[in-house]
């Protein structure tokens, strides 16, 4: 395993546990790093590789969301000793006493505070300094990669089908190829329901990636589904999250279509005043986006933390279905106990049963025309300002929160990914020396 | 003349067509057919003698830049070799005399224009999403013609494409002196599926609740041209065309040619049989590049321009037109240029750039080799042909494009 993952598993760290006392950053603080973190942000929505940061930013962020959740269900909100000092109680949860950070370790001044009493070489105190400065941007990274190659495995396909459907469709139109009319349609409606059908599944699926700071959790398939039918109400309700919060950053996107219409001047922008235009536009398109997108992600990881304590109460998911560390909090905040279910009438039952029977088929319709909502919305975006494939296989708020739609002719979009694999074949050449270096010392 | 030459009509085909015509006489609206009572001053008509006139709309929707401009075109034939034969305005726009609000640069209303010579805010008039049926309140160049000479409606043709049934009906305007009475006729396959299955439901193919089915798709494809009644399908004229025409290709729709090949081959087939005085070819797959694929826009003119290249071939060979064929190549709209967008070329807004197209008159009687360079307007056009041909387009506008008559 490459080094420095684990930051954001609930997984025990090999790390001792230090005793020193954290508190909430005062208000103050946090209105005045708010906003750079927040440009930060919105900085790297900007690239693809930079996209690959927030959503680990974000997988952290909604690990602590869960966490937050859980101990607010538990008997421990009641006592005096708050949250934060129940994330500071243990090792494996004293990361996130804070907000995730962008690049420094989590806690970085006490962390380098004790490094500091700890290691007397000055080599070593830099090498501990850079580490510590960059921490969390590793952490960030590889956390953020795990979850979208897990999001990609169930979701690439239907924007793969989208656009090869898009693209013979109107080439079969534009040939006339009656024989073949049949392809691009359907090609079109297989990615529609192949995109549908993963939606059931993947928001809970991050979640619970996301929560536990496993890659692996995401292809619980039967746990996971547990979840969606016992929060079915919630992820009809999360859908239309992901729809309502689409509608504005499709207009976003579509939106320089028409600018010439009120300015024609613009069509005589050079090439480099048209990337400047358009690369400020979608860094404030950001603004939007990231707000967006932490959003969905910390509302299906309340929706997950709820749905899990749910079921195990209800002893429909046991304790060694768990992950090691939601077992440890869950235990250490008296979560884990089967609570005896209320034993109604037969007929009450009987009622209860069809209703939900009856609640689920009506549910997975809704759901289904939500979904089918949020595609229509790529459809009709494609079809006002084409985007080519980016736009059909990244969905911004359910993929990387990528959201630079530059026309071709000034900006190949083919730097993007190989700025992102430069940046991935560095992170893996940074590891390998890490850890050869860690081995020569063992 | 030469629509003589078409072959004889089999006696059991007439009378089928004969049946058929009372058929639709007996059931149809009287009152759509009383409108298309012969005119009772058409026999006091001269017969035309002027030039043939082929208008090609060069569409839907072209720039300049990927069609006369020689270092960026996509129509080697257009702007290396015919605008050497003919006179050419490059700088001609749409809209530009007296810019109005609400004229759009789009492929209907710009077929409108041209063959109207009029601007006018068009309305759909079905008021269903995307339908742009419009109905132009002045008359056309057809009707102008055939109310000037005696020239058989078969003999003012507009070709149109497979995907537009909405501009099958620029055949006439709701003028009170013009109308269906000088109106034009279609070919395109909209009418040939029409024909088709009129003639299977006259042969007796189906029978029953079969039959009826059938019957109803007829009605159905009948009334989209609500305001023609057509007793005959489209006249023995072209029913004789498309009878040729099924024997030829056969009734799958497989073998002919497809696309805006279509209607050069349909163009090139009216011309040997039907000896069109005004025809007009609806040019039109260019417009596919709404979906995002730029090259069907770039293989799109290419793919006129080889018409164009095959229509004049086939002027050419003939002796009758040859000497006696003008040529007007205009675009319907152009596009954007819109630097913003992945692909620049859409045309709904207006822009500079989908204002801007050009016309190319090339034919008897017009300089050779001459480059306009000075604005020009597209209403322009109908007035020129109306001069060309020898009638007055009184209600087109009076502005024509006086360099193109020599």
């Amino acid at each position: 395993m490459i080094s420095g993952v684990h930051a954001a598993s609930l997984e025990p760290s090999s790390q001792p546990a230090t005793r020193s006392a954290i508190h909430a950053p005062s208000l103050l603080r946090r209105l005045l790093l708010f906003p750079i973190k927040l440009v930060w942000g919105m900085l790297f929505c900007q690239s693809l590789a930079g996209s690959i940061f927030i959503v680990g930013w974000t997988y952290r962020l909604a690990q602590r969301g869960a966490l937050k959740f859980w101990f607010s269900r538990s008997a421990r909100h009641q006592t005096p000793a708050g949250f934060i000092q129940f994330l500071a109680g243990d090792e494996r949860t004293r990361q996130h006493t804070h907000w995730p950070n962008w690049f420094a370790q989590q806690n970085f001044r006490e962390e380098i505070g004790r490094q500091t009493e700890a290691e007397a070489g000055l080599a070593r105190r830099v090498i501990n300094m850079v580490k510590a400065m960059s921490r969390s941007l590793w952490t960030n990274f590889w956390v953020g990669l795990r979850a979208i190659l897990n999001s990609w495995a169930l979701t690439l396909p239907a924007g793969v089908f989208w656009w090869f459907g898009w693209y013979d469709g109107w080439n079969n139109s534009f040939n006339k190829g009656y024989e073949q009319a049949a392809v691009g349609p359907l090609v079109s409606v297989l990615g529609i329901a192949w995109f549908i059908t993963a939606m059931f599944y993947v928001p809970l699926a991050q979640a619970r990636q996301a929560v536990t700071g496993e890659w692996r959790s995401f292809y619980q398939f039967r746990l996971i589904w547990k979840l969606v039918r016992n929060r079915w109400i919630h992820c009809v309700l999360l859908a239309m999250l992901y729809t309502l919060l689409s509608i504005p950053l499709t207009a976003l996107k579509t939106s320089p279509m028409f600018w010439m219409h009120n300015s024609p001047a613009l069509a005589s922008l050079t090439s480099a005043q048209v990337l400047a235009a358009l690369k400020s536009y979608f860094f404030w398109c950001a603004l939007i986006l990231l707000p967006a997108f932490v959003l969905v992600h910390l509302a299906a990881a309340r929706i997950y933390a709820a749905g899990l304590i749910s079921l195990v109460q209800t002893g429909k998911v046991s304790e060694s279905e768990l992950a090691p560390g939601e077992r440890d909090v869950l235990n250490r905040l008296g979560l884990l106990t089967v609570r005896p279910q209320k034993q109604h009438h037969r007929f009450v039952r009987f009622i209860a049963w069809t209703g939900t029977r009856l609640g689920r088929a009506v549910g997975a319709v809704i759901f289904v025309l939500i979904w089918f909502s949020f595609v229509a919305q790529i459809y009709v975006s494609q079809f006002l300002n084409y985007h080519s494939g980016a736009a059909w296989m990244n969905q911004p708020l359910v993929q990387l929160p990528w959201f630079r739609y530059l026309p071709t002719t000034v900006h190949n979009p083919i730097s993007d990914v190989f700025s992102a694999l430069l940046v991935l074949l560095m992170a893996v050449l940074i590891s390998s020396v890490v850890r050869g270096f860690k081995e020569k010392r063992d | 003349m030469s629509h003589n030459r078409s072959p004889r009509l089999p006696r059991r085909q007439f009378l089928e067509t004969l049946l058929s015509g009372a058929g639709v006489l007996a059931s149809s609206r009287p009152w759509l057919l009383a409108e298309g009572l012969p005119d009772v001053s058409e026999s006091a008509k001269r017969p035309y003698r002027g030039p043939n006139v082929i208008i090609v709309r060069f569409g839907g929707g072209a720039r300049r830049r990927e069609t006369i401009e020689p270092q960026t075109t996509y129509a080697p034939f257009l702007c290396h070799d015919f605008v050497k034969r003919g006179t050419l305005f490059p700088r001609m726009e749409i809209d530009s005399f007296t810019p109005m609000a609400g004229v759009d640069t789009s492929h209907g209303q710009g077929t409108l224009y041209i063959i109207t010579g009029k601007y006018e805010k068009y309305k759909d008039i079905t008021n269903k999403f995307l339908a742009e049926r419009f109905e132009s309140k002045v008359p056309t160049l057809f009707e102008y013609l055939r109310k000037a000479y005696d020239v058989p409606d078969y003999q003012t043709l507009i070709v149109n494409g497979e995907d537009r049934s909405n501009e099958e009906f620029y055949t006439f305007s709701n003028h009170h002196l013009y109308g269906i009475n000088f109106r034009s006729n279609t070919l395109s396959l909209y009418r040939y599926k029409t024909f088709l299955l009129r003639r299977a439901i006259h042969a007796g193919r189906w029978a029953g609740k079969e039959l009826e089915k059938k019957q109803r798709e007829l009605a159905k494809l009948e009334a989209v041209d609500y305001r023609n009644a057509e007793p005959n399908g489209q006249g023995p004229e072209l029913v004789k065309f498309w009878e040729r025409w099924r024997e030829y290709y056969g009734e799958t729709g497989f073998v002919n040619p497809r696309g805006d090949r279509l209607l050069t081959e349909l163009t090139i087939r009216a011309i040997t049989e039907l000896r069109p005085k005004l025809l007009m070819v609806n040019y039109q797959d260019c417009d596919y590049v709404h979906w995002g694929n730029l090259t069907h826009y770039t293989r799109a003119i290419a793919i006129m321009d080889d018409g164009l290249k095959q229509l004049v071939a086939a002027v050419q060979a003939d002796p009758e037109y040859r000497d006696n064929t003008i040529f007007v190549v205009v675009p319907d709209c152009g596009r954007d240029n819109n630097p913003l967008a992945e692909v620049p070329c859409q045309h709904h807004f207006n822009s500079r750039s989908a204002h801007e197209i050009f016309a190319l008159l090339v034919g008897p009687g017009i300089p050779q080799g001459t480059v306009v360079d000075k604005p020009t307007d597209q209403i322009s056009v109908a007035g020129t042909v109306a001069r060309l041909m020898g009638f007055t387009a009184e209600h087109a506008e009076s502005r024509i494009l006086e360099q193109a008559i020599a």
